[in-house]
């Protein structure tokens, strides 16, 4: 009965799957959605494929997943992923439908997943992968993910024993993934110029050892709380990465990759994005797992290094425009991401559109994570004036004083058009403009640009 | 009194949702009216300093699960110190599940019960799956405060002292109408995060309280933010 609902639901995601591409030109859970209505155990039914690689973690998942993605396609094999969709058990199920022959079969060679972590138990319990790579584990939105403990216990009590795990060997937190049930695979990356002996950054999740809740010392850190823990009080340390990055070259953007076999590679990294070397490192990782060939690997990462993803770069009238996403409440990413101020001694406007505009449909948006967000670049004299748009301004531009920002630099908008409008009046020339902004408010970064770009078409 | 101590108990655990910025938040508002400041961050299995110092202000915030049981035994060791600074000392104000630590146990997702200070009646239960968040209203005197709430868990029982009279928003429970516990010196609240920057005029009750010398200062945008957010909340 259950596979008979299986293959009803099959035949109706596909039909949706290709109306809804028809009608909107992209991928949707939708699909998805429908077919687990139909059949629960939509993802149990699946005939996978021999190679299933699921990607989860806080941060780094979707650039980790499409590397991995290019590499493996590189090698020669087929891939089905859900890059174009959500990474919840509906957007699996969206992937694989449009994948698959009518009773269920997977036709591609290698399956390659990106999981959001509070969906194991809805993704690891339905199909064993055969590895994953858990980019790292960070406070992260508090409204959906709670504490960096409460997603641990997410995952940790949904492995399969027959799951190889990739982890992060400078995560003390993701890294004890999975200790004494599923084989572990670790990488990392070594000391480089820009590793620092304290914590320099405004959170750090892990400052206690996670065995005997004694103060953990660290031989260096990376930044926030990855680095080289160690306990003095309980003898606890990381496991031995197999895989590790050296060489980290932050002026060229290149580092070496050292697999378990001795190989090295030098390969390319998006300059300014230092994560980009755990990302490419953890991909590489699982590649050299699957046996794939280690030439096939550095060609691949050589001709993805040139695209960049959430930055982008404009100008108008000599001023540059340049925007980052940063991820909807969460503190490390919007921290990295200022970071990026302190690169240049140009000098620049700042506009923040960083709370989260639809955070308030689910209740009253939750600020707290601004507390937990490292403001500090902003205090820079290159930094002039620094717009805050949106309806939760007012906390934003209170946090920042208390953070110690000048207050006579901040200018609000609840409105967000009128901040477009007065920005695309008020530039100045040979000031660039940065903006940081959340997924939602992509449209005003548009509108922001297209009145810029009128203006300089009169 | 123009120095202001400050103590944060095991800011290593007890800071998971910008909870760090009830510290920050305090010192800016008091160096602001003239006051000099000095923070103490005292890690677990240290003795803290309110023990045989005087300090102002004494921080506890909210924990992972399993760190609450740790800590709490390490408490113990000191209740009778704390008992007399609830009854004789400084402000002391515990946000989130740090409210669980004063009453009588905590109850384990697997049944276990944890024995806490036991200085008021209340229990708590721990779930394991489900996260509760809550965006709430609570009344304490005249003054209406506004916060963010993040637990996985819930209190329980009699509560014949509580903080907050709730408006909106969930209690010691779903089903509760109130919140806290204020005895004397004691506030603790199961709002979590910035508790203070979030109220500001509940802050500068709190330093009237620490020093009646205190005469109340602002930071440009907090009566905004404050005044906005209860407006919507409210309505």
């Amino acid at each position: 009965m259950s596979k008979l609902r299986f293959l009803m639901a099959i035949i109706v995601g596909k039909i949706s799957a290709f109306l809804l591409q028809k009608i909107f030109k992209r991928g949707t859970n939708t699909p998805g959605a429908i077919m687990l209505k139909i059949c629960p155990d939509t993802l149990s039914y699946f005939i996978m494929p021999e190679t299933i690689i699921c990607i989860t973690g806080t941060n780094g998942k979707t650039g980790t997943s499409n590397l991995l993605t290019h590499i493996i396609q590189n090698s020669g094999k087929t891939v089905v992923n859900n890059s174009k969709g959500s990474n919840m058990d509906t957007g699996l199920a969206s992937a694989l439908v449009t994948k698959c022959t009518l009773d269920g079969k997977i036709t591609a060679d290698v399956a390659i997943l990106e999981v959001d972590e509070r969906s194991s138990q809805y993704i690891y319990t339905k199909f064993v992968p055969n590895y994953i790579l858990c980019t790292n584990l960070f406070r992260d939105s508090i409204k959906r993910n709670g504490h960096s403990g409460f997603i641990f216990d997410k995952i940790n009590d949904y492995l399969n024993e027959k799951t190889t795990l990739v982890l992060n060997g400078n995560d003390g937190i993701s890294g004890l993934l999975g200790e004494d049930v599923c084989e572990r695979v670790f990488f990392s990356v070594n000391k480089t110029e820009k590793s620092t002996d304290s914590c320099v950054d405004t959170v750090c999740d892990l400052i206690a050892c996670p065995k005997c809740h004694h103060k953990l010392d660290y031989e260096f850190y990376h930044y926030n709380h990855i680095g080289v823990p160690f306990c003095t009080h309980c003898g606890f340390k990381m496991p031995e990465s197999s895989f590790f990055a050296s060489d980290v070259d932050f002026n060229k953007g290149t580092f070496v990759f050292n697999d378990n076999r001795g190989e090295k590679l030098v390969l390319p990294f998006q300059k300014g994005n230092f994560f980009n070397v755990f990302n490419i490192t953890g991909a590489c990782a699982v590649c050299r797992l699957m046996d794939i060939d280690i030439d096939i690997i550095a060609n691949s990462i050589e001709d993805l290094s040139s695209k960049t993803g959430r930055f982008q770069e404009n100008e108008y009238n000599d001023i540059k425009v340049i925007s980052m996403l940063s991820k909807n409440q969460n503190p490390i990413s919007c921290s990295q991401s200022f970071k990026y101020l302190s690169s240049t001694d140009d000098e620049k406007d700042v506009v923040l559109l960083i709370t989260d505009s639809k955070d308030k449909k689910h209740g009253h948006e939750d600020i707290s994570w601004l507390y937990d967000t490292d403001f500090k670049p902003l205090n820079m004299e290159s930094v002039n004036t620094i717009y805050i748009g949106g309806s939760r301004c007012f906390d934003v531009a209170n946090c920042l004083e208390i953070k110690g920002i000048n207050t006579s630099k901040i200018v609000l908008f609840e409105n967000y058009d009128e901040l477009a409008i007065e920005i695309s009046e008020k530039n100045v020339t040979g000031r660039n403009i940065i903006i940081y902004f959340e997924l939602y408010a992509t449209n005003i970064v548009k509108k922001i640009k297209k009145a810029m770009s009128q203006k300089e078409d009169k | 009194m123009s120095k202001i101590i400050i103590e944060i108990l095991y800011p290593e655990f007890n800071n998971l949702y910008g909870d760090r910025g009830n510290c920050e938040y305090l010192k800016k508002k008091l160096e602001k009216a003239g006051y000099e400041i000095a923070i103490i961050e005292t890690a677990l299995f240290d003795e803290p300093a309110f023990i045989n110092n005087q300090v102002d202000f004494l921080l506890i915030g909210p924990c992972q699960e399993k760190h609450q049981l740790v800590e709490i035994e390490e408490l113990k060791k000191y209740i009778d110190k704390i008992k007399n600074r609830i009854d004789n000392g400084g402000i002391l104000l515990a946000t989130g599940n740090a409210f669980e630590l004063f009453g009588q146990y905590i109850e384990t997702p697997a049944g276990e019960k944890i024995e806490c200070l036991k200085f008021y009646p209340y229990y708590a239960k721990q779930f394991s799956k489900l996260r509760y968040n809550d965006c709430s209203v609570g009344e304490f005197d005249d003054i209406q405060i506004v916060g963010f709430k993040n637990l996985l868990s819930h209190s329980y029982g009699e509560n014949p002292k509580p903080f907050l009279n709730m408006k909106k928003g969930c209690g010691m429970n779903p089903d509760s109408k109130i919140e806290g516990v204020r005895d004397n010196n004691l506030f603790a609240t199961y709002h979590t995060g910035p508790i203070l920057p979030l109220n500001p005029q509940f802050t500068d009750k709190l330093i009237k309280i620490a020093d009646k010398n205190y005469t109340s200062v602002s930071l440009e945008y907090e009566k905004k933010a404050y005044e906005k957010r209860l407006k919507e909340l409210l309505k």
